[in-house]
């Protein structure tokens, strides 16, 4: 019963830990740079043309949060791309059939 | 970035970078955006000194207080942007004496938090703040009033500047209180 908790406490920490590969890595690094400028550039616009700093900080506030959305979650498209590892091999230095397992943790 | 926890990080730190430079490029365009003051009109219409003591000190000598009554007409509307928390307005008498060639004392003064009360208007205005001399005495003294206003930006520097002055206005021999 223990066992069963682990298992699924263990999954809820996965999932809630967000990890993502390499190239969603790169991609979010993009992305936020991207909404975070843009944002700041619009916000700065619109707050001039407005003659508002109420309305400048707002837009920079909303894309800040928009930008949480866009980025912390881990979506499947940043898991996309997994490493591909090199096939396990046997104690003769054959490849052995099948995806390499991860080590067990001890 | 691997996890999440690493993303927030990340994002709010490049988010500061940004909000740090929105900021500061709001505090430039306070010096860019055009603010053309219409030269308001100033008259002091009675100016009188009378000898007496102040009401929170009665045991005090007796010196010397003047009294200003004014007209003002000003419009501090174009001071007011995106960057303009609030305006302060102050009207100041400067004089020179033998002993103190400069002597400013603020004799009015106001604070303007928005651009719908940026019209000034008082005719017959009452100073707010007690007008005495170092010396105790206004012997000999002409003073020429102005007002002058500082700007108090969101973000940025503080900045300010003169709108109107008059012409130098002698003070009256000082009269002593006439109690009823």
């Amino acid at each position: 019963m223990s066992e069963f908790f682990d298992k699924k406490l263990k999954e809820l920490q996965q999932s809630l830990e967000g990890r993502i590969d390499f190239v969603g890595q790169e991609r979010v690094e993009e992305l936020t740079k991207q909404i975070l400028w843009s944002t700041g550039a619009l916000s700065f616009i619109v707050g001039l043309v407005l003659q508002s700093l109420k309305v400048s900080v707002g837009i920079f506030s909303l894309g800040f949060l928009g930008c949480c959305a866009v980025v912390l979650p881990s979506y499947p498209s940043y898991n996309a791309h997994p490493v591909a590892w090199l096939p396990k091999l046997d104690e003769y230095g054959e490849a052995v059939e099948g995806v390499a397992e991860p080590k067990k943790e001890r | 970035m691997h996890t999440s926890f690493q993303r927030l990080n990340n994002i709010s730190a490049l988010a500061t970078t940004v909000i740090i430079t929105l900021l500061s490029l709001v505090s430039l365009t306070t010096f860019l955006i055009p603010a053309n003051l219409d030269p308001g009109s100033l008259k002091v219409d009675h100016l009188n000194v009378l000898l007496g003591r102040s009401n929170y000190d009665r045991s005090a000598k007796a010196r010397e207080f003047a009294f200003v009554k004014y007209d003002l007409v000003a419009d501090m509307s174009p001071l007011f942007n995106w960057n303009t928390k609030q305006v302060f307005v102050y009207l100041v008498a400067d004089y020179s004496t033998p002993k103190y060639p400069e002597n400013r004392v603020v004799v009015w003064d106001r604070i303007i938090r928005g651009s719908k009360f940026a019209k000034i208007n008082i005719a017959d205005g009452k100073q707010k703040y007690e007008f005495k001399e170092i010396t105790d005495s206004f012997k000999d003294v002409s003073a020429t009033f102005s007002l002058h206003y500082q700007v108090q930006p969101w973000v940025g520097a503080l900045t300010g500047g003169e709108v109107v002055r008059t012409e130098a206005i002698k003070l009256p021999p000082a009269q002593r209180r006439v109690h009823s």
